[in-house]
């Protein structure tokens, strides 16, 4: 009798000091990016998608929040904003007016909700990379006084179909990585897949975008990864990638409590440096 | 008493039911892989931008994947049918009253079935890793083993290790797959000794542990998984990185036998205290 008291004793204490050694007593979140420059040399980069998901298949940005796009990007002290969701080159050329005529800017060619690139220094030069991918805009950053050169490509991926995707994502990843490096290069957008949450319930085809995710990231370095969500519901749809061979990035991450009205997506900074 | 129960569960053919769907299992997933890489890598394969080529599909992926579905959703079940058989199947057979007025200890008889519950799922965790490992080197071929974010949800960046450093990995997984396979079988020793029915007790360990596995796979319960024993059911799979983060293995491993341990405690307090009733 008495072994069997001890015995249950035991196990019981046994549970415990298990359970404890098992618990993760610190919390960890990813926390927000730290908005202070990781370095002076280094490219801050911005992407965000400043469309709202309302309506038939969701809107581009709203006039009326423009003025708050345009304070977020001033506070961030951008090298470089590439914006998904821009209606046109009106819509993007009031935004230019609010942040300062010294500002560069590029848009996407045709469509009505459209990519766009803001670089307040540096010059801005389309880049045809003969994708066929509409939603998509190449461009080469020239800040050679600066911080450097970079080949840069802004994507917004379909929402809808991941074979759409993975053909925007991959030819795009395939054309940019045929350039050779120098000078080096970053894959930006609002990519719509997500593989660090269970994405079933969003995607046609789960594993269709598995393979464009890691088509990427088997060579480029995913800046983002492991520092939460960008989009609603708790879902990682905003990528910048990074060459590995001569990028290093030093600080990346969503931008918490930027959106204005109904948007869904935060945006996501990363600031990178030549090795 | 060990080896009489061991007598008792090899004509009770409960082990030979579990090798068989082990192997059934196997057979099915060699023929479902090898035809989803023929599919991939074949000619008529439809062109898309991916990881998979003809090097990923081989006997180390093949092995991982019969063995993850076999660990999670396989062998478990089996596993809490030996728990709820063992204490209930006996009491219902009058089985239980039988050893009691020899006499042998509750703690003796108790113990005996735990440790032949260890042993079970030792043996049924390594004989699935066995059978995969085996099937896939003369059905597929060796080459190194490649991991990718998203699959199986094992790592978040690209993962290679030649094929020697995996089988090594391997030989570890087998001691932290019998762990987690020992865990159901202590829950459903614990729901065996309030049962007076053996297909009582397998039919609720049984559907506990598909709630609990289903509820931790859902990520609108994010905050109740650390309390689920099933979240940590695949800790395993940290053992497929490069560089391996013992201190999380260890510390998800700890969780899980605190769990096991727990089911166990609860179980002989139970099993101690009960009045074997005519």
């Amino acid at each position: 009798m008495r072994r069997a008291v001890w015995l249950e004793v035991l196990l019981f204490t046994s549970a415990g000091v298990c359970l404890a050694l098992g618990t993760e007593w610190s919390l960890r979140s990813p926390g927000d990016i730290e908005m202070t420059r990781a370095a002076d040399s280094a490219l801050r980069v911005m992407t965000w998608n400043v469309g709202s998901p309302g309506g038939r298949g969701g809107s581009a940005l709203r006039s009326v929040h423009l003025p708050m796009v345009a304070e977020s990007i001033a506070r961030a002290e951008l090298d470089l904003c590439i914006l998904q969701e821009i209606a046109g080159p009106a819509q993007l050329e009031r935004l230019r007016s609010a942040l300062g005529t010294e500002w560069s800017a590029l848009i996407s060619e045709s469509g009505s909700r459209r990519v766009a690139a803001l670089a307040p220094r540096a010059t801005l030069e389309r880049l045809d990379l003969s994708s066929g991918v509409s939603r998509s805009l190449a461009l080469a950053f020239d800040d050679s006084e600066g911080i450097g050169s970079f080949f840069v490509v802004g994507l917004h991926a379909d929402a809808w179909s991941s074979r759409e995707r993975n053909r925007e994502i991959g030819s795009l990843a395939q054309a940019l990585a045929e350039f050779a490096a120098p000078p080096h290069k970053l894959l930006v957008g609002d990519f719509n897949l997500d593989v660090e949450q269970r994405g079933d319930l969003f995607s046609d085809d789960e594993h269709l975008d598995l393979e464009t995710y890691n088509f990427v990231a088997q060579h480029w370095l995913d800046a983002g990864l492991g520092k939460g969500p960008s989009a609603e519901p708790d879902r990682r749809l905003d990528y910048i990638f990074v060459d590995p061979a001569g990028l290093r990035v030093l600080q990346a991450g969503p931008w918490k409590g930027q959106r204005v009205g109904d948007m869904d997506h935060d945006p996501v900074l990363a600031d990178v440096r030549l090795r | 008493m060990l080896g009489l129960e061991c007598l008792r569960l090899w004509r009770s053919r409960r082990p030979l039911v579990a090798v068989f769907a082990v192997c059934f299992f196997i057979v099915l997933m060699l023929i479902g892989f090898y035809t989803y890489a023929q599919s991939r890598t074949g000619g008529e394969a439809e062109f898309r931008f991916t990881f998979e080529n003809r090097s990923y599909f081989n006997g180390l992926t093949f092995t991982l994947y019969a063995f993850y579905f076999g660990a999670i959703l396989i062998l478990p079940i089996f596993a809490a049918i030996e728990g709820g058989v063992q204490l209930a199947g006996d009491t219902a057979s009058g089985v239980m009253k039988l050893f009691l007025t020899r006499p042998l200890s509750r703690t003796r008889i108790f113990m005996t079935k735990v440790v032949l519950g260890a042993a079970l799922c030792a043996l049924l965790a390594g004989f699935l890793l066995g059978s995969s490992l085996l099937v896939g080197l003369l059905a597929i071929g060796w080459g190194d083993l490649d991991l990718y974010p998203g699959v199986l949800q094992m790592t978040a960046t690209h993962q290679h290790l030649p094929a020697e450093v995996a089988l090594r990995r391997f030989l570890i997984v087998w001691p932290a797959a019998s762990l987690a396979l020992w865990v159901p079988y202590s829950m459903s020793l614990w729901v065996s000794t309030w049962a007076k029915s053996p297909v009582n007790a397998v039919g609720s360990a049984v559907s506990m542990y598909l709630v609990m596995y289903v509820v931790a796979e859902i990520h609108f319960f994010e905050s109740l998984r650390p309390w689920l024993f099933t979240s940590y059911s695949a800790a395993w799979r940290a053992l497929f990185q490069e560089d391996v983060q013992w201190a999380v293995f260890g510390r998800d491993t700890a969780r899980l036998a605190g769990f096991g341990l727990l089911f166990l405690a609860l179980a002989f307090r139970r099993f101690r205290r009960r009045q074997e009733i005519a």
